[in-house]
């Protein structure tokens, strides 16, 4: 991913983050889980992120 | 924008870039290692037994009037300055918080607690920052210096929020040439590492922007105290004012206050803190009760006014935006709101922003040295 669809993909998952953050202080219970993994997001979007590129690497070295 | 101005746009974020994370750098670290720790504070102040566990777990309790006079007499020569009741992290502990005789500020109280059952003392307690986390909070939020530290805090948020925002501004144009998230492991650790900056800098980047700007509204939590009482706290204090009480020992005993306030507050509301008459943060006449609900209402609790002459409350003041404002910024701050998962997460970012700060500060010196072998190198090649 390039270019402008590289940067809006970051700013998508910093708000995503920063929703989840804030979320999670106003509301309760169920609500609480559901925008945890948004504050979690971008940290997990990283890392499948580089999961895939590490397989698509082994993939190559084959 | 033109091509000239956007180049002078580019030039200038990448030099504020660059100078506002090295100055930052530092103090940064200090703050995440010293933050790191503080998210946990919970678990290190139950760890160190700070705050006692009470001996007996009963509904009822003795009245606390009883608990502060016992802990009056084990500490003569002290006052009390408020009492507050935490049901849900310490139940059935009351903490008293107290300080010289003739005190009215917060500045120099110690910690004192009792169990709400029996209304005895306990042998935990003093100085808030003689803890080992009451320590390292002084160390992250006033750098040992007072308000004036909490201002030099707000300056190294600031320089860290500027780092962040020019350093988008400076990924901008990389972003078109190398995909996001590629990291390229040719052998060059230089751009293994500028991969890494700008991978874990635009994960981290929603996090980050709310820690610091968070940081940067925390540094003025002091001065926005201040304009408190010299605006609305003193208006309360002239339209309510009247004859001043015993401070030590008001006609209107604390738990008459602390019922007095419960009834005036909106139903399914609790009292957080009482604070007496004649400190920083009440009137010469008056309790000042802190009184809040649940979710955000806890945070942005009310203050309410009751008179320590016959208990009628005259009024409950909502804080102004700004404190409002403070408030809300310190658990979104330390992150200690959303239980363990939180914490973790919070952890988890702290260290991978030290590690970009730290990795972008090599980058800096990595470049320099090259750019002065070469410097060196050229004359020796013309020659």
């Amino acid at each position: 991913m390039k270019g402008a669809r590289a940067l809006a993909a970051i700013a998508w998952l910093a708000l995503a983050g920063i929703a989840g953050i804030v979320g999670m202080l106003l509301t309760e219970g169920a609500w609480n889980a559901a925008f945890f993994v948004l504050a979690a997001l971008p940290l997990l979007a990283g890392l499948r992120w580089r999961l895939a590129a590490a397989r698509a690497r082994r993939a190559a070295a084959r | 924008m033109n091509a000239q101005a956007a180049s002078r746009w580019f030039r200038f974020n990448l030099w504020l870039h660059r100078w506002a994370s090295l100055a930052a750098t530092l103090p940064f670290l200090v703050l995440c290692l010293t933050g790191t720790i503080l998210i946990f504070h919970e678990e290190i102040d139950a760890a160190l037994g700070v705050v006692p566990a009470a001996a007996v777990q009963q509904q009822a309790h003795r009245p606390l009037a009883e608990s502060v006079a016992n802990v009056l007499a084990a500490h003569p020569g002290e006052r009390a300055l408020s009492v507050g009741i935490d049901a849900e992290e310490h139940p059935g502990i009351l903490l008293v918080v107290t300080a010289a005789k003739g005190a009215r500020g917060f500045e120099d109280a110690k910690l004192r607690y009792a169990h709400l059952a029996t209304g005895q003392p306990s042998e935990s307690g003093g100085d808030a920052d003689r803890t080992f986390t009451g320590f390292l909070l002084k160390l992250h939020a006033q750098w040992f210096l007072g308000p004036v530290g909490e201002l030099v805090g707000s300056l190294i948020a600031l320089l860290v929020l500027a780092s962040l925002l020019s350093g988008l501004v400076v990924y901008a144009p990389h972003v078109k040439r190398v995909a996001f998230g590629v990291l390229r492991r040719g052998g060059d650790a230089r751009l293994l590492q500028l991969d890494l900056h700008n991978l874990i800098g635009a994960l981290v980047l929603g996090w980050a922007l709310v820690v610091t700007v968070t940081g940067v509204l925390l540094g003025f939590g002091t001065i926005a105290q201040l304009v408190w009482q010299g605006t609305e706290l003193a208006e309360l204090r002239a339209r309510y004012g009247g004859e001043a009480v015993d401070a030590e020992r008001p006609p209107v005993d604390v738990d008459r206050a602390y019922a007095a306030a419960l009834a005036a507050a909106p139903p399914g509301w609790h009292v957080i803190s009482v604070i007496f008459p004649g400190t920083d943060f009440s009137t010469d006449r008056h309790y000042g009760v802190l009184v809040g609900g649940e979710g955000l209402d806890k945070r942005l609790f009310r203050v309410a006014l009751v008179d320590a002459a016959d208990g009628h409350v005259p009024g409950v003041a909502e804080l102004p935006w700004y404190l409002k404002a403070i408030l809300v910024a310190q658990p979104l701050h330390f992150g200690d709101y959303g239980g363990l998962p939180l914490k973790l997460l919070w952890t988890a970012c702290t260290w991978l922003t030290l590690f970009i700060t730290g990795n972008g500060a090599w980058l800096w010196w990595d470049r320099r040295r090259k750019r002065r072998r070469k410097a060196r190198r050229a004359p020796e090649a013309a020659a």
